[in-house]
């Protein structure tokens, strides 16, 4: 079944290399939808089913941490997978965000075998 | 990687532009001339001191690095629309990269700021550029600066 996936960056260059990375693979997809915020993204979720989240951290109105957390605590989204795609160095909070269920971590700057490797993995897990 | 830089945070600045965008930065040559609309895009943090990163570059380098990400042409309105995003997630990339190879990033007080990008006038790029600290490179004929505020080794 293809996937609905939703990438979650304030960096509109970002989300069209995940987009074009993702297009270049071998992933099925339904829909790429997209997202500037935690805020918006818990938007696009209260509307649309989402087979994977992939998400910054260091963003405006709601950062990734917080949204994450949104996502675990609501029943219809709760075990949707996230992926963190980040710079962020502070190597607590990315233990954290893995012990609070994100399934995955991309380092930015990414390659697309990063990316790619890690849709194909965590969907893997997913779907298994 | 330039040779003969060993300004802090240069490697990761170079490292975060070729694996990012696929551009090596090299020295430039002295009297380098200013770039079109050069912007000042810095990013800060705290981990706990004040940290700063800041890139000074032309919108035609920001279209450079966007066309390389997204496989179109740099003289595309696209490519143009799209050089600021691309310099302050650069900038916020070599922040993040800066802080863990300091060994910064186990600081529980670590903060990154959002990045900010600001227009420079001629002036303010001439004294970007004249400061001690200041990198002045040529990435593929484009003339940018870098300057690392702070992050010092834990």
């Amino acid at each position: 079944m293809p996937y609905r996936i939703l990438i979650v960056d304030d960096s509109a260059t970002t989300r069209s290399m995940i987009k074009r990375i993702i297009g270049m693979t071998d992933i099925p997809v339904d829909c790429l939808l997209e997202a500037a915020d935690g805020k918006q993204a818990l938007g696009v979720l209260a509307g649309t089913q989402v087979d994977l989240v992939l998400a910054d951290l260091n963003m405006p109105e709601m950062n990734g941490v917080e949204m994450t957390r949104r996502i675990r605590r609501e029943q219809t989204t709760k075990s949707i997978p996230v992926v963190i795609v980040s710079a962020e160095p502070n190597i607590d909070r990315l233990t954290q965000l893995l012990s609070d269920g994100v399934q995955g971590f991309v380092r930015k700057p990414f390659t697309p075998e990063a990316i790619r490797n890690c849709v194909t993995r965590v969907m893997g897990a997913a779907h298994a | 990687m330039p040779d003969a830089i060993t300004s802090p945070g240069l490697a990761e600045f170079v490292d975060s532009l070729e694996t990012m965008a696929f551009v090596t930065p090299m020295p430039a040559a002295p009297g380098a001339i200013a770039p079109m609309l050069p912007r000042l895009i810095q990013i800060e943090c705290a981990c706990p001191q004040y940290g700063a990163i800041r890139i000074a570059a032309g919108s035609a380098f920001g279209a450079l690095l966007a066309s390389n990400l997204l496989a179109i042409d740099p003289s595309t309105p696209e490519a143009l629309a799209a050089s600021d995003d691309v310099l302050q997630e650069l900038a916020n990339i070599t922040c993040g990269a800066v802080i863990r190879q300091r060994g910064l990033a186990t600081d529980e007080r670590l903060h990154m700021s959002l990045p900010t990008s600001e227009p420079m006038d001629t002036a303010q790029w001439d004294a970007f550029v004249a400061m001690a600290d200041v990198q002045v490179l040529d990435a593929d004929g484009h003339i940018i600066a870098f300057q690392t505020v702070g992050l010092e080794a834990a």
